[in-house]
């Protein structure tokens, strides 16, 4: 078949299909074959429906800047000290789709804190013949700063951006990064009904959005604005990246707070104490020791296995035998039974540790049982032994 | 080596009367030397020391052959059967040039995981053998995720399958920029798989492929392998879009081969009906495998597999299975024991101990469906008994190939079903032995493959205007526009969908919707049907067979997808009845050997009217229901044979009695739908008929074979293509039929009807295709009000 033959041909059949034939919805709207369809238009109309707070920068790509109170008053310990607060950017990212090559980035907002004020600039792709000059504003505003602060930003922005970067022959540079999902999880998780940023404002910030766009509508929302040429929700939209950006620094300057041991911010003691050890502040010691008072047993553990680090084996024998003996926990004491079976070489006290926790163990039960079984055989024979010896 | 036990089986057959009146016809292929060629010139070290560990000290001529071409640059098609060293002959090649090539990559495009994971231990050993530094990595739905970054990472040569290739690399197709770049060799095993909708859209699959290497500067050189069919230069054409060398000429050696075609004995001559399969083959293999051969039977389900297994056991212990037996059955429960039956659905360690087993000889025997077909290693077996023809030649080739070795005698048996495929594979030896007729078919251009594709296409890369792929795509993306998923702006089509395209296009099954089957006493699913099928099969009040069970259909529900069933002690069956309406929406007329035929699109309308109760083995109707269901409708494209105007086929048609035209064309489609799949390479279920005797359209009587996919897969091109060999095929199987009136082996049941059916057939046929063709040229045919009519009213 000729390609011109071939092209009338599947012409017939989309137009057997345009009839209403077929798998396809009914097609409504018909004239338009121009390709460039009822969506957005020129670049000038653009300019007129974004109004004055943008700046155009090239053909489909604008920018608008704001400068906010920085909610960041003492440095934050999260921060390596190496990078001075001036080059963290805070950064987020609007895109059409998840994954994949087809979804595309199409704003991006990046504050920074100057002086007691946040400077807050975004940059918006009207249409995606702009990329290009997108991502090279991206990559100009990326090369201010040294460290990046985001949420989540590690498995999702970071890797669209990396992928845009190199779809456009360009290769992203992020030196540091700092995901505030991870410690936001330590701290939070076991409060709040989950660790997504709205929730955490919410739940913690204490901040009410009041009308806001779902993360989920966005694609569709840019879309829309695409075919029509209207802007519609998309307003919504940059303001959502906008506060998105505010909240990360807000969030930083609330960790700094629980870290410093503010009472004012609720926390799991067990994530304070990791992050702060994680910091090598012994501090978090503190923490741990007041969390298992509180009668938190994962402080406890976190409490031992830190105490048996350092060597601090006093208190931390004290500690386990507190946990098996008021709570019946049954790693305290296999930590216990360690302890004399390696340290004492005792094993007539290994053994009466981990006694108490026979009942109900079997064999080809869980791990821990046959951890627990095999210890106790070896103990026996230890013991078998060193009675042997004169 | 001598296999005394089965040159002694083949005596006791031939001299066995009983056995020998059934064998239609007994092929000995002679044993053939090996033709050899030197290693190449340029391989050293780390390869010479993998072909050594394998004991290969020089080359079969076929390999030295694709050695040459691959590293050259070309494309190459290699044609090999089973156990000819097809794998090393590609291998061999790409890891020479990885060696020279550091940054050099190959993907393996496999069918079934099960191939891949194959493959990769094969890779794995020949690195371990050679020292050589090629991690081979299969990346599909079953590797880890943690493993899958690995591969993207370190994986020179990534195994995969064309549905992961579609929907996990491509379009993310960043995240594989180092190893697309390199991307040097594409292979693709088991071409011959690809075909019909699989292949349409493994096409454009590739089509993708290739636009994506080139953005990252890669074009890659591919080598496709295909068993034995008659078009595989012209499919490989078709799916890479690409010229590709011919190789074939297999230099393997190969020992002396018998190969019987078996048709079990008629019980009834004048219904022509035949002992069945199922205990013919158990007899056979019973009978070889008391005779210490190596045998391997495939059947054509699951449940049958299961069943000869059970059967051959039975008959190896003399008794019912499990029974207990006196000390003297120990031998005998022990030879039992050493049969297996294997088929999908069997977890990887149990298939690994099955084929261990084979190749280590604790097992004897395997009953087998077509798992067992594709290239998986199981050693050398004696002989391979066919319950069934597989449904293709290649298939059949395959699976008769699972029997032989490098020396020695082997046998292959295929036992005819009444079928009338079979009956006519079991007749025309020539098919089978001389030249494979069957054609692989593809159609990329299918509208529906050609859209769902191009969404996949542009969320992997914007088309720019003015390059060649844009204009091509042109017309679909202006369609996709209209849809709302493709946005034109500055000079290019971008995606805009929210949605992840690939994700809702599946490459091999036509119908995303199924209706599962669900057995009303415990809920329990029992299968699923595609929607268009359970319409006629489904609907309530049917007899639905499942697993050598009966149930009643109780409940239907297109919306959930679902239908209820419930087991069933009728003594009957049912048979639908559809009133299928075809509009040609628009055709080319064109003159091939016997016949003038319409080529074009079509719409069918099938609505469902009602089925009948028949009995089972008496076939008296015995009760009657209605169905009421919405039509189904379906675009595609269909060949339309013309009765009428002054051609051979308008007069011996106009020389039948007007009462015995609509039964005649209702005889024909079902000859043709029969017969055309053994030169079409696809099956039964892919084609539908539909007789006109006065068709509004084409003026003239006719009779419609089309795709039963949507936007058809290449078979109403192949149709027209083969027309001629089919048609005298479709001749051959009434005349050479041995029934009376007329049977299920050719032109369908006898139920009452006159009892000149097939004598008219026959005549008809005779007429018909005596005339020499007239050959001409193609005539466009403008579809005519109808048409208008049929498009608006959908």
């Amino acid at each position: 078949m000729t390609t011109g033959s071939l092209r009338d041909t599947i012409r017939r059949r989309l137009d057997y299909l345009r009839a209403g034939g077929g798998r396809f919805a009914p097609f409504v709207d018909g004239d338009d074959r121009d390709g460039a369809g009822g969506g957005m238009g020129a670049d000038d109309d653009l300019q007129a429906l974004l109004g004055a707070d943008w700046q155009r920068l090239a053909p489909y790509v604008y920018r608008r800047t704001a400068i906010v109170p920085s909610p960041i008053t003492a440095r934050p310990r999260l921060l390596p000290a190496s990078v001075p607060i001036e080059r963290c950017g805070f950064f987020d990212t609007e895109t059409t789709g998840l994954a994949g090559a087809g979804a595309v980035i199409f704003l991006f907002g990046i504050a920074a804190v100057r002086g007691g004020r946040m400077v807050v600039e975004q940059v918006f792709l009207g249409d995606f013949p702009g990329e290009t000059a997108f991502l090279e504003h991206v990559e100009r505003l990326l090369a201010e700063h040294r460290l990046f602060v985001s949420f989540n930003g590690k498995s999702f922005d970071k890797t669209i951006l990396t992928e845009r970067f190199l779809l456009d022959g360009r290769s992203l540079s992020m030196p540091e990064h700092l995901d505030l999902l991870y410690p936001s999880r330590r701290l939070w998780a076991s409060l709040t009904a989950n660790c997504r940023l709205k929730t955490l404002e919410e739940a913690i910030l204490g901040i009410d959005r009041g009308e806001d766009v779902d993360g989920f509508e966005v694609p569709d929302i840019y879309f829309e604005f695409l075919r029509s040429g209207e802007l519609g929700r998309l307003p919504m939209v940059f303001d959502h990246n906008f506060r998105d950006v505010i909240t990360l620094a807000r969030l930083l300057a609330t960790i700094e707070q629980a870290l410093a041991g503010d009472d004012a911010v609720p926390v799991d003691p067990h994530g304070v104490g990791h992050l702060l050890l994680g910091q090598g502040d012994r501090c978090g010691l503190d923490h741990l020791r007041r969390g298992y008072a509180g009668g938190r047993l994962t402080c406890g553990a976190a409490l031992g296995g830190e105490l048996k680090r350092s060597g601090a084996w006093r208190e931390a024998v004290e500690l386990w035998r507190d946990m098996a003996a008021r709570h019946r926990d049954r790693g305290a004491a296999v930590e216990l039974a360690k302890y004399y079976e390696h340290r004492v070489k005792d094993y007539d006290a290994a053994l009466a540790c981990v006694k108490p926790f026979f009942g109900g163990v079997r064999k080809g039960g869980s791990v821990h049982d046959g951890d627990l079984l095999r210890r106790v055989a070896r103990l026996r024979r230890k013991q078998a032994a060193a009675a042997d010896r004169p | 080596m001598v296999r005394p036990s089965l040159r002694a089986a083949l005596a006791e057959l031939r001299s066995d009367r009983s056995f020998m009146r059934n064998v239609a016809h007994w092929e000995v292929v002679p044993a053939r030397a090996g033709e050899y060629a030197p290693f190449p010139a340029e391989l050293d070290g780390g390869l010479l020391r993998v072909l050594r560990a394998r004991g290969v000290e020089r080359l079969y001529r076929h390999q030295a052959d694709a050695y040459r071409c691959v590293r050259a640059g070309g494309n190459a098609v290699l044609v090999t059967p089973t156990a000819s060293g097809k794998t090393l002959a590609y291998n061999l090649p790409i890891l020479a040039r990885f060696l020279r090539d550091a940054d050099a990559t190959a993907l393996y495009l496999f069918p079934t995981k099960a191939l891949a994971r194959d493959q990769q231990a094969e890779l794995d050993a020949m690195a371990q053998d050679g020292g050589l530094p090629v991690p081979a990595c299969a990346y599909d739905g079953d590797t880890p995720a943690a493993a899958r970054a690995a591969a993207r990472e370190r994986g020179r040569i990534i195994i995969t399958n064309p549905d992961m290739l579609h929907a996990g690399i491509l379009p993310h197709h960043p995240k594989w920029s180092q190893f697309l770049a390199g991307l040097r060799y594409v292979v693709i095993d088991e071409l011959h798989v690809y075909r019909g909708v699989f292949g349409s859209h493994l096409a454009n699959v590739i089509r993708r492929l290739k636009r994506i290497a080139a953005f990252y500067g890669a074009r890659p050189s591919f080598v496709c392998c295909s068993a034995t069919i008659g078009n595989p230069q012209q499919l490989a054409g078709r799916i890479i879009e690409e010229d590709a060398v011919l190789i074939d000429g297999d230099g393997a050696p190969a020992g002396e081969r018998h190969f019987l075609l078996y048709n079990p004995p008629l019980l009834d001559a004048q219904r022509g009906i035949r002992r069945s399969v199922v205990h013919e083959a158990h007899a056979i293999a019973a009978r070889l495998l008391r005779r210490r051969v190596k045998t391997i039977v495939f059947a054509r389900s699951r449940s049958r597999a299961e069943l000869i297994a059970a059967y051959v056991r039975q008959s190896l212990t003399g008794g019912s299975p499990g029974e207990a037996g006196a000390s003297d059955r120990a031998g005998a429960s022990d030879r039992a024991g050493a049969v297996a039956s294997y088929r999908g659905g069997y977890l990887p360690h149990e298939r690994r101990r099955i084929e261990r087993g084979l190749r280590d000889g604790s097992l004897r025997g395997v009953v087998s469906t077509n798992a067992l077909e594709l290239g998986i290693d199981v050693g050398g077996l004696d002989a391979s008994v066919m319950a069934g023809f597989p449904g293709t030649i290649a298939s059949c080739w395959q699976q008769a190939g699972r029997a032989g070795r490098a020396r020695g005698v082997s046998l292959s048996i295929l036992i005819a079903s009444p079928a009338p495929i079979d009956q006519f594979v079991v007749r025309h030896p020539e098919y089978l032995f001389t030249a494979s007729p069957e054609s692989g078919r593809v159609d990329p251009d299918n509208v529906y493959v050609l859209l769902d594709q191009l969404k996949c296409a542009v969320f992997e890369l914007p088309y720019r205007d003015g390059a060649a792929e844009t204009a091509h795509a042109g017309e679909a993306l202006r369609y996709l526009q209209e849809q709302g998923v493709v946005h034109h702006a500055g000079g290019a089509w971008y995606w805009s969908d929210r949605a992840y395209p690939a994700e809702h296009v599946s490459l091999r099954t036509a119908a995303a919707e199924h209706v599962v089957i669900v057995d009303a006493a415990g809920g329990r699913v029992i299968g699923q049907m595609d929607r268009v099928s359970a319409k006629t099969l489904l609907h309530e009040g049917a007899v639905y067979l499942h697993g050598g069970e009966r149930y009643r259909v109780e409940r239907l529900d297109l919306e959930e997808r679902s239908c209820t069933v419930a087991r069933s002690l009728g003594d009957y069956f049912t048979e639908a009845v559809a009133r299928t309406d075809i509009r040609l929406l628009h055709g080319e007329e064109e003159t091939r050997a016997a016949c003038r035929l319409v080529l074009g699109d079509i719409l069918v309308r099938m609505q469902p009217t009602g089925f009948r109760k028949i009995r089972y083995h008496t076939h008296e109707r015995i009760g009657r229901g209605g169905i009421h269901l919405p039509a189904e409708e379906m675009h595609t494209r269909a060949a339309a044979i013309l009765f009428g105007g002054d051609t051979a086929a308008g007069q011996s048609f106009r020389a039948l009695a007007d009462r015995q035209r609509p039964a005649v064309l209702s005889r024909l489609g079902h000859l043709i739908r029969n017969v055309a799949p053994v030169f079409l390479l696809c099956d039964v279920r892919d084609l539908g008929v539909a007789q006109r005797v006065r068709d509004p359209d084409l003026g003239a009587p006719a009779l419609y074979l089309y795709d039963a996919y949507p936007g058809g897969s290449g078979l109403a091109e192949g149709f027209r293509d083969d027309a001629d060999r089919i048609l005298r095929g479709c001749r051959d199987l009434v005349a050479g039929c041995a029934c009376a009136w007329g049977c299920p082996s050719c032109i369908g049941p006898f139920e009452g009807r006159g009892r000149d059916a097939k004598e008219s057939m026959l005549g008809f046929l005779d007429r018909w295709l005596a005339a020499e063709p007239v050959p001409g040229k193609p005539v466009p045919v403008e579809a005519g009000p109808a048409l208008a009519a049929a498009a608006v009213a959908t």
